[in-house]
């Protein structure tokens, strides 16, 4: 199978030697709740390379944190990861089947953690009240890197002071009531990263903060994930926060990824209409004053259905009848790095459309497609 | 935390000033004294007194004095501990007290003790497995527990004991160790005897806090922190005992307050329905004879015992949780 997309050109890259952090592959979470399956992520395939920081993107509840907390195994019940693969390669050590063990095995908890770590939406939540930050932290680095109390706790004034935290040693003392938001998150993210995980899943980890505040969060983030060489899943649907973070961006939509690019090609050519409609709904300087701004038409569907065909058909200005609504487009190469799930770039067998009308960068020549029926 | 202490410990004195004087006044409002009520049981019994023992009687209790005055000959006293002589039983309140009150607040701390040491484990499981079979059957025993009045659990309790175990129920001890000095017979027949009275006390309490613990604890268990531990490698069983039943204590160490007074007045009914040497009929008596000086020492004893309570309450509550911390 020759693939051209730029997560397989790593992979292949050395001498077939695995490039990246983390693999999900058909990902399903399901919620069975009294009034049905709520599908909260449907067939998600995700390849994190190392070093990198990839963006996911999409409305609320499009499944983008639930695809976070599967890879932890945390998915909140009654959610299950009902099917999928997911792969870790950790930097030491041989890769690990991560669904294969059970969600409160030792296994599973050696590699919360100690291989992948979590940072939450609400700095003002996330911390535990009753204890001092330091004894956070230090429950981390006591589970996986040192039992020797005196260590732990230096290295948790160490880590304090790189997340820009001043006073570090006072503050292993210091309860979370006492901090305010931007330093709790900063001390969250070092509670995240006193093991040097591989992976950090950040889920929206500045939406709670204000701007000011957000982008000294961000600047830690990205100087401590160049120094520990970790990679990043970051959360989001701020694209502001995407365009100044991230690698490559994955754009979900109801469970779904419907386009995989690098950052600047994104923003230069988003080419999934959801995509496109998102980047317009995102409000310029400039605009006059009463303009209305522009949102995307219609609304989620009920969670407990199921869209036949493409799932943002109903929502989609240049849905193809007979097509969209029938058949569900496969995530496909569009160009060398571009992956699309639309079937204005491909035809229902795979191939890809002749002429791109939505395009205008087709230069780079047709991708191979994997002759695959949709 | 000294300066908040010694800060809570002078608005208790004042509570109490305030306090005795209000169930001072409260008692004495009613028309009728103790004496009267006395004369007329005397009557009933084919008695009868002059009307200058009566008067005697009258002034020796200073019946007329202005109410200021008794309050102030009362309070000098009791302050030293004397409270007083009880009208109706005519012996000193606090002989008539101290006599039961070892019985009381030993039984409460037993229910106390049974219903913690119950509600809290039962509670966590509860609510870490909800929507089970386990789940379903600790909520109707809730349900059970909750609602089943308590005279009527002491007397199924009575029944199932002398039937079924075929044991001498009601009162503390058998017949034959009634009176005797404490010794090791004497203890065993005292806990053969004493698991009813416990259990009827803590039925309703146990239910109550496991209702508490577990809805409180579910709250936690959606808290952001819960899933930081977890994210963390924390192993489930950690992150349930020490993260999560820390912060929901709360509201159950709030009732710790004022369950308190429960120790000396909670168990009237079922002491009446199982014959308890305790402090609970006492103060009923009391309260009915307007034996005031005896009515008021309890009342004061279960103020007290509130202001203790909450004062506990508020000294664990700082411990559980920094944030209640002063300065």
């Amino acid at each position: 199978m020759v693939t051209t997309s730029a997560v397989a050109e790593a992979k292949v890259s050395a001498n077939g030697q695995v490039d990246n952090v983390i693999e999900l592959e058909d990902l399903h979470v399901h919620f069975h709740t009294k009034l049905g399956v709520v599908r909260a992520v449907n067939g998600v395939t995700l390849e994190i390379p190392r070093g990198k920081v990839v963006g996911v993107v999409g409305e609320s509840g499009c499944g983008k944190s639930q695809t976070a907390f599967a890879i932890m195994q945390l998915v909140p019940p009654p959610g299950r990861i009902v099917a999928g693969k997911i792969v870790l390669y950790p930097k030491n050590g041989p890769p690990v089947n991560v669904l294969r063990y059970d969600r409160n095995s030792d296994e599973m908890r050696a590699i919360r953690g100690g291989h992948v770590s979590m940072i939450f939406q609400e700095p003002m939540t996330a911390l535990n009240p009753v204890y001092p930050v330091g004894d956070q932290i230090m429950e981390a680095i006591l589970l996986h890197q040192t039992t020797d109390k005196k260590e732990a706790a230096a290295r948790a004034v160490d880590i304090l002071g790189k997340v820009g935290l001043p006073n570090p040693k006072r503050l292993l003392g210091t309860y979370p009531h006492e901090l305010s938001g931007g330093m709790r998150q900063r001390a969250m993210i070092a509670l995240a990263l006193s093991c040097t995980p591989d992976l950090l899943l950040a889920d929206e980890p500045t939406t709670a903060l204000d701007v000011t505040t957000q982008a000294q969060i961000l600047d830690v983030m990205r100087e401590l994930q160049a120094e520990i060489g970790m990679s990043i899943l970051f959360v989001t649907h701020n694209l502001g926060v995407i365009a100044q973070m991230a690698d490559e961006v994955a754009v979900m939509y109801l469970g779904q990824l419907v386009e995989r690019a690098p950052v600047e090609e994104l923003f230069d050519e988003p080419r999934h209409p959801y995509t496109r409609a998102l980047m317009r709904s995102i409000p310029h300087l400039g605009t006059p004053r009463h303009a209305r701004l522009n949102v995307i038409e219609g609304g989620l569907p009920n969670q407990y259905s199921q869209v036949p065909g493409c799932a943002f058909h109903p929502r989609c200005p240049v849905a193809q009848p007979g097509l969209c609504d029938v058949y569900q487009p496969a995530l496909r190469p569009v160009t060398p790095t571009v992956e699309v799930s639309c079937f204005l770039y491909h035809n229902l067998d795979g191939t890809p459309v002749a002429a791109p009308t939505q395009t205008a960068s087709s230069g780079t020549g047709p991708p191979l497609g994997d002759a695959l029926p949709a | 935390m000294l300066n908040f202490l010694i800060r809570r410990v002078s608005f208790m004195v004042i509570s109490m000033i305030a306090i005795s004087i209000l169930s001072f006044v409260l008692i004495e409002l009613p028309p009728g004294s103790a004496i009267e009520v006395k004369l007329q049981q005397l009557r009933q019994q084919g008695g009868d007194m002059t009307a200058e023992q009566v008067r005697g009687l009258e002034e020796r209790y200073g019946i007329h004095d202005p109410i200021q005055v008794k309050y102030w000959k009362w309070i000098s006293r009791a302050v030293k501990g004397d409270f007083g002589q009880s009208f109706q039983l005519d012996r000193p309140v606090k002989s008539l007290i101290w006599a039961r009150l070892g019985f009381s607040v030993l039984l409460s701390s037993f229910a106390l003790v049974f219903s913690w040491g119950l509600s809290i484990p039962l509670g966590v499981y509860s609510a870490t497995h909800r929507y089970t079979l386990p789940d379903y059957v600790i909520q109707v025993l809730q349900f059970v527990g909750v609602a089943i009045p308590q005279f009527l659990l002491a007397l199924l309790l009575l029944v199932l004991a002398s039937r079924a175990f075929n044991q001498e129920v009601g009162t503390l001890f058998s017949q034959q160790f009634k009176n005797a000095p404490w010794s090791l017979p004497r203890l065993l027949d005292f806990l053969r005897h004493v698991w009813i009275p416990v259990v009827v006390l803590a039925v309703g309490g146990t239910a109550g806090l496991t209702r508490i613990m577990r809805a409180n604890l579910l709250d936690v268990l959606g808290q952001q922190y819960v899933q930081t531990a977890r994210s963390k490698g924390v192993a489930e069983h950690i992150v349930i005992w020490k993260h999560a039943v820390r912060n929901a204590l709360h509201p159950l160490i709030m009732a710790l307050g004022t369950t308190l007074p429960l120790l000396i007045s909670g168990e009237v009914i079922i002491s009446i329905v199982l014959n308890l040497p305790t402090t609970g009929p006492m103060y009923l008596q009391a309260l009915l004879n307007k034996d005031m000086y005896l009515a008021v020492a309890f009342l004061l004893m279960l103020s007290l015992m509130l202001l203790i309570g909450n004062l506990l309450a508020d000294i664990l509550l700082a411990w559980v949780d920094p944030r209640v911390r002063l300065e």
